[in-house]
């Protein structure tokens, strides 16, 4: 195409694009969800109270035969819950449900929180309920993995929104806290105690987080924070400028230079040396960096829709590979090099989950451990 | 979803519309459906957004509105297509040939198929190179180059159209798509 109508064209695509937007369109989106949301509610509802008749009036109860992840071949990771979960069937997705794996009979137990989050030994879960509606006001606790017993946070309401992290020795758990109006900062809750403590963090009002949260550092003894700036205006996407790391007083204590994200503590490789950053786009790929330089050593290609989920060891990565609904979702071991070591189903076809937690195997039950890889 | 996610979903719409809403005009051509198409993908967002707000929201977005965009073209009678085989020798009667073309190449992409312009928005209006342009696509680059040439091809044959330059944009509806 010559420069003449090159130019012309990009005008005409100007002049169509050139309106403004209508008012009111996130209410306008929200109640189109609704909308969808109690069709599907309609279309499920006759099977969904065939259901509701034969399962179990407890906080608990079974998925199908329990069958999910796994092969045949023990291995050091087990999907420990699934997070926010939902059939196709479903009004939508994290609607008060999530899977948890039963340590002893391997059998994944649905349990009615919209979000769960097992500690590192897996004996406590963090747990997110409710929509901040009169009827259903938002609260988060920690529950006994063994009884089902939770108890609940009390405070910082904004904070308890938000995912959640527990700290590597399993103790605390970090909260990010980001109110509309006020400090920001994060929260560390005691475990055991549920004491919370906040910490202001001196960012400047206009620091753009890009939406993350706070993540711990592998020591436990720092958090980190993904920076970014706007390029240009509302025409382009926010990019990512750096990692900035706190101590637990919420002091700056150094930063790094980064054009992709950290969203997890899971991001770091085991050793604590290097760390997987997440680009713009799944099929760009993660970039390897380097956790004290933020260089890049490596770029690792990774699936459409695949999403980091933690490091296998070392030298491996694993993937997320989630598919819309409908689609089978899978975990792939994925070489630094790209090449695709395993691959494992994760959720039986037509269950979908907002986030999937990983673990240790070890202290599975052997019903428990045919789930692992 | 709570209601911190609404909120930042809320807040996200309020800041990203006016651009979101442009990219949805260039690829539907009509206000009305673009309002549809925005709409349905942030519906979807919506009802995913403790995943979706998390990462890049607007990649996500602009990405779901290309491949809504797409999906819709493949339902049958959703637009109407005619091609031509010469390069158009478009000129206007008092010699602003530029404006002419411009006006010419509106009423040609409004008739374009919808996988066809979404490829020159994302190359025109949005400058995106062919890899990013491939990402949004799930494509190869190597593809993006022969849709983009693919598209042009089709344009041309458009404004040799004697069709196109007596057709007359639509006000609302889907009659012309």
């Amino acid at each position: 195409m010559d420069h003449k109508l090159d130019d012309a064209l990009r005008g005409a695509l100007r002049d169509i694009a050139d309106v403004p937007p209508p008012v009111g369109l996130a209410t306008a989106a929200r109640r189109m969800a609704a909308r969808q949301r109690t069709a599907r509610m309609t279309l499920a509802g006759v099977a969904a109270a065939a259901v509701a008749l034969v399962t179990v009036p407890t906080a608990m109860t079974m998925i199908g035969d329990g069958h999910m992840p796994g092969g045949a071949t023990p291995g050091p990771f087990v999907v420990t819950a699934y997070s926010g979960a939902s059939r196709g069937t479903d009004a939508g997705p994290a609607d008060d449900r999530s899977l948890l794996l039963d340590p002893k009979t391997g059998r994944y137990e649905e349990v009615p929180y919209t979000e769960v989050v097992p500690s590192p030994d897996g004996r406590q879960v963090l747990v997110r309920q409710g929509d901040n509606s009169p009827q259903h006001p938002l609260r988060a606790g920690v529950m006994d993995r063994a009884t089902g017993q939770v108890r609940w946070i009390d405070t910082y309401a904004g904070a308890l929104g938000r995912d959640g992290e527990w700290s590597p020795d399993g103790r605390r758990i970090l909260l990010t806290e980001r109110p509309k109006q006020g400090p920001w900062g994060f929260v560390i809750v005691d475990a055991s105690t549920l004491e919370t403590t906040f910490v202001e963090v001196p960012l400047a009002p206009e620091t753009n987080t890009l939406g993350l949260g706070f993540v711990w550092t592998p020591d436990g003894e720092h958090v980190a924070l993904t920076l970014g700036r706007n390029v240009g205006g509302e025409k382009v996407s926010d990019i990512v400028t750096g990692i900035r790391f706190f101590d637990l007083s919420g002091k700056p204590v150094r930063v790094i230079e980064a054009t992709a994200a950290l969203s997890a503590s899971t991001d770091f490789s085991p050793d604590g040396t290097r760390i997987a950053l997440s680009e713009q786009y799944p099929s760009q790929g993660v970039q390897i960096v380097a956790a004290a330089t933020g260089h890049v050593v490596q770029r690792v290609p990774l699936p459409a829709a695949g999403r980091v989920l933690g490091w296998y060891d070392d030298d491996h990565l694993m993937v997320g590979v989630f598919g819309d609904r409908g689609h089978e979702a899978t975990l792939q071991i994925v070489g630094l090099d790209g090449s695709v070591m395993r691959t494992v189903r994760l959720l039986d076809k037509g269950i979908d989950a907002q986030r999937v937690y990983l673990g240790s195997s070890d202290g599975l039950s052997p019903a428990a451990a045919r789930h692992s890889f | 979803m709570n209601a911190e996610h609404r909120a930042d979903f809320e807040a996200f719409v309020e800041s990203r519309s006016p651009a979101l809403f442009r990219t949805a005009m260039a690829l539907t051509g009509q206000r009305e459906e673009a309002e549809d198409l925005l709409q349905t993908v942030l519906a979807k967002a919506y009802r995913h957004w403790s995943r979706v707000g998390d990462g890049h929201p607007e990649a996500y977005v602009r990405t779901a509105m290309y491949h809504q965009q797409v999906s819709w073209w493949r339902r049958p009678m959703r637009h109407r297509e005619i091609a031509t085989d010469d390069l158009p020798d478009v000129r206007s009667a008092d010699g602003t040939e530029g404006v002419a073309l411009r006006l010419a190449l509106r009423r040609a992409l409004y008739r374009l198929a919808p996988k066809h312009r979404a490829v020159l928005v994302l190359r025109y209006l949005e400058d995106l190179p062919d890899d990013e342009i491939a990402t949004i696509l799930g494509c190869k680059p190597t593809t993006v180059r022969s849709q983009v040439a693919r598209a042009l091809d089709r344009l041309r044959g458009l404004l040799s159209d004697p069709e196109t330059l007596h057709w007359k944009e639509p006000v609302h509806g889907s009659q012309a798509r």
